[in-house]
């Protein structure tokens, strides 16, 4: 280490090294006079000092722009690097210039033009060019990972002039755009990767080696460049000298990963974080008189559902059946279980996304049709099911297991016996992916901000309603119906048609699928108001962190 | 005792062989698949993606073979990579096991320096109200959650108070020293940075007595058992009779015979301390193996789970055999023995 390097970190803290270095070491033996002489809290102004945001580990395993997929990365990737096109606050059905400045699509569906703008600079001052981002596209296609599938349907990209690329599509795919928002989907800088082993061949994902090197590097044109990542501890991120659009309005921001709530909380009061991401309901909700903290929600896109097979229960067989257990839900009463960290949902679709079911027609409990039911599937007196649920799983922040005991409980009013079974999160999903179980509790997890991303899932035949609840297009003439309607709207490009198609789509699902969607989750993010005058939030990346305005 | 010690070493090579079968065994009956709770929903329909993962972790061949490539790969070094953090699993290890051992080293030194002389003075005024106060707290220290502990230790401590940080190995935004041992506060003096070391010496203070409560607890009851067994004896009153002091008794024949079941404690204590502060890592921020370890397991990661459970059983063998060799060191009688 040098001794730059050394003053750097004492100036950091505000301090000179003497006084700091022997009153630290005199002091660790003593913790409480040690706090004395603790440097300035994060809570006062800013002033130059870093911005410090508290979340969870979550599932980040790396910082490869081209590999990375988990839910706690798209906040870096939006402040790394530029995506074609992206979403300004948190209007999700408005999509904004980013890499490329405007775009063109053909009337049939099937080719899109980006006039990318010239102005873009990867961090280093470097002008990004299409050949960027054509690797970029490229290697995340082959690198083969886990949302390398975004891009399926993609027939080609291809430069078609100097500051142009063209992107042509094997069949339609009405939220492409919404696809391209997502920050999987980044412009990194081609010769840096190349440079470290990075490749965009057909084989890149046995020969490729620049991960380990882009897990410490940033080789973008967001806003700020990684400065560090120590793994289960923080992540430091710098200001871009070299931006190409507004510069960030924080000389640097530290991600400090601490897992449990209540710490984040703690931190939160203490003054010692700006911004705690993952509060959960009781806590947030407990927040609500603290005059410096205000607590914000985001949809997370991700709404909780109760399924069942139509195939492993005799009972269940019957699908006149479901209504019991759908009407036999107290879904008003759920609030009390989710407080802010949920919401009532129209169907699977969550409610925000363009061609949701409003969330006032979402399902309601209705007693006497649920008995009704019963009769007419000829189980008047009730029977009982099996239903699994993740013992220690949540659904964004609302804890599985209160959710699965609260519709048991709902659903025992009326003679219907669901068995829970509690299995570990891995071993519920490997059962439920592999269509095993008789009904299950769980939620569906946005990958980007279109219906497209939900509906076809749980349609008769889809990922979930086919493998999952063994419910397919020819069990029935609303199953082929609601196949029909989903296969039509995924071919309409006017919105207002394909609107119109996907709720009539999700109104037959809730009246004939076998589920019960049972509330869309939240985000809900714990802010000090006397530091953070408004965050421009967003279900995807939380919030921006280059838009950020400071008190 | 060098061939008492070679011999032992040569012993931990069946021991680890049948760890990783055990291991390897258990791993694999459990009905998950790593890959199905590892990629995202969508990305699990893609067999395509699902076929490049299963290709990469050898999850489509046999399990014979699975289990030969790994003992295979295992004798060159190489843990394989975590299914979760596609890392090499002797990187994350590396990052994350220096972390750990730092915080139980200092845990077992709180817990000796404490619990020894706690011990040794309930039994010498046994019966009397110091014992009686020793017994309750170390009924109290050894039967608390460790969970709800570091809560009300982080709430009294840091957040209330402010006399101790709330998380992590050092102040936000200061970064680690350059990796030597992985240990803050012996890489911070190494590169001569003494406030980093006195900083993170800080944010060891509160989880390292959090977790040290229980082998506090544990030791100081041994040491009082052990020293009331050997209190009572002849050698001692003989002592007396010689005109030796009080405390010079006490120390240096009373500890002396008495210390050998404290040492096998205080050897299996850090044994757990390394194994098992998976809630104190996760309470206080603490990027360390338990963290780690409950991550690759609710992930079914096989590779990362049979990584930790090597390292968690070479540390304890290795101190069991620092433990032996210290009855040698102590007892002339097995030092003879050894030999």
């Amino acid at each position: 280490m040098t001794e730059d390097d050394k003053t750097n970190r004492l100036l950091s803290r505000g301090i000179s090294r003497r006084t700091f270095t022997a009153s630290a070491i005199a002091l660790a033996v003593f913790p409480p006079l040690l706090s004395m002489t603790r440097a300035a809290r994060a809570a006062e102004p800013l002033g130059g000092k870093p911005l410090v945001v508290v979340m969870k580990t979550g599932s980040l395993r790396t910082l490869d722009p081209n590999n990375a997929y988990e839910a706690e990365w798209f906040i870096f990737g939006k402040a790394l690097y530029s995506q074609l096109v992206t979403l300004r606050g948190s209007a999700l059905d408005a999509i904004a210039a980013d890499y490329a400045s405007t775009w063109d699509v053909s009337d049939d569906g099937l080719t899109y033009v980006f006039d990318l703008n010239p102005k873009v600079k990867f961090s280093d001052g470097s002008t990004a060019t299409a050949d960027d981002l054509l690797f970029s596209f490229n290697r995340f296609i082959n690198l083969k990972g886990p949302g390398s599938w975004l891009l399926d349907g993609v027939k080609s990209i291809e430069k078609s002039g100097p500051n142009q690329v063209k992107v042509t599509l094997g069949e339609i795919n009405v939220d492409f755009l919404q696809i391209l928002t997502t920050p999987s989907l980044n412009v990194a800088q081609a010769s840096a990767i190349k440079a470290h082993g990075g490749t965009d061949a057909k084989d890149a994902s046995t020969t490729d080696t620049a991960g380990p090197w882009l897990d410490a590097n940033s080789v973008g044109s967001g806003p700020f460049i990684l400065d560090r990542w120590t793994r289960g501890s923080e992540l430091v991120l710098k200001r871009n000298p070299n931006f190409w659009g507004v510069p960030a309005p924080v000389e640097s921001v530290i991600v400090k990963f601490v897992d449990d709530p209540n710490i984040q909380r703690s931190m939160l009061l203490a003054g010692d974080a700006h911004i705690a991401v993952n509060l959960s309901p009781d806590i947030a909700s407990g927040l609500g008189g603290e005059a410096k903290v205000k607590v914000y929600q985001i949809p997370a896109l991700a709404p909780a559902y109760f399924g069942w097979s139509t195939q492993k229960n005799p009972a269940l067989r019957n699908p006149k059946i479901w209504d019991a257990i759908k009407y036999g839900i107290d879904y008003a009463g759920l609030a009390d279980i989710y407080l802010g960290g949920g919401g009532p949902t129209g169907s699977m679709v969550p409610p925000s996304l363009g061609g949701a079911l409003p969330a006032d027609q979402g399902m309601k409990e209705d007693l006497d049709r649920a008995k009704a039911a019963l009769v007419a599937g000829g189980q008047p007196d009730g029977f009982t099911m099996n239903a699994s649920f993740a013992s220690d799983g949540s659904y964004t922040t609302v804890p599985a297991p209160i959710v699965a005991q609260k519709v048991a409980a709902d659903l025992s009013r009326i003679g219907i016996t669901v068995n829970l079974n509690p299995q570990l999160f891995s071993q519920m999903l490997t059962e439920y992916r592999g269509g095993q179980q008789e009904a299950v509790f769980h939620w569906w997890s946005s990958d980007y901000v279109g219906w497209t991303d939900y509906l076809p899932i749980f349609a008769p035949g889809g990922a979930a309603g086919g493998k999952r609840h063994q419910w397919n297009p020819t069990d029935s003439a609303e199953a082929q119906k609601i196949a029909d309607l989903v296969s039509k709207a995924k071919q309409t490009l006017a919105l207002d048609a394909q609107y119109a198609l996907t709720r009539e789509a999700q109104s037959l699902i809730n009246e004939f699928g076998p589920y019960a969607f049972l509330f869309e989750t939240n985000y809900q993010l714990g802010v000090r108001s006397d530091a953070i005058a408004s965050l421009p939030l967003n279900p995807v990346w939380y919030f921006d962190l280059a838009g950020i305005e400071f008190t | 005792m060098w061939t008492f010690t070679f011999r032992r070493l040569l012993l931990l090579i069946p021991t680890l062989i049948g760890i990783t079968l055990i291991t390897f065994a258990v791993t694999r009956s459990i009905p998950t698949d790593p890959v199905a709770a590892t990629i995202g929903e969508q990305a699990a329909e893609h067999p395509e993606i699902v076929a490049v993962y299963r290709a990469k972790w050898g999850l489509d061949e046999p399990l014979p073979v699975q289990y030969l490539t790994y003992l295979r790969n295992l004798v060159r070094g190489d843990f394989g990579d975590s299914i979760y953090t596609h890392r090499p699993v002797a990187a994350d290890l590396a990052d994350y096991l220096p972390a750990t051992i730092e915080l139980a080293t200092v845990a077992i030194i709180i817990s000796i320096l404490i619990s020894l002389p706690l011990g040794v003075l309930a039994a010498r005024f046994r019966g009397g109200p110091f014992d009686g106060l020793v017994r309750t707290v170390t009924t109290i220290g050894v039967s608390m959650p460790i969970f709800w502990l570091a809560l009300v230790a982080i709430n009294i401590f840091y957040f209330h108070l402010h006399l101790v940080p709330g998380q992590g190995r050092l102040d936000s935004g200061l970064a680690p020293p350059p990796t030597v041992t992985g240990l803050y506060t012996i890489d911070g003096l190494i590169a001569g940075d003494f406030g980093l070391v006195a900083n993170a010496l800080y944010h060891l203070a509160l989880p390292a007595f959090v977790l040290a409560t229980w082998s506090i607890g544990l030791i100081t009851r041994v040491t009082r058992a052990s020293m009331l067994a050997v209190l009572g004896q002849d050698f001692l009153r003989t002592a007396r009779s010689k005109g030796a002091r009080e405390p010079y008794v006490l120390v240096h024949h009373a500890v002396e015979n008495a210390i050998l079941p404290v040492i096998t404690v205080m050897g299996l204590a850090f044994g757990d301390l390394l194994a098992g502060s998976v809630m104190t890592e996760t309470i206080f921020g603490w990027p360390g193996i338990g963290r780690y370890a409950y991550s690759a397991a609710s992930h079914a990661d096989f590779p990362a789970v049979m990584g930790v459970t090597l390292v968690v059983a070479i540390s304890y063998t290795i101190v069991n055999l620092a433990v032996d060799l210290a009855y040698a060191l102590i007892d002339p009688r097995i030092r003879a023995a050894m030999s």
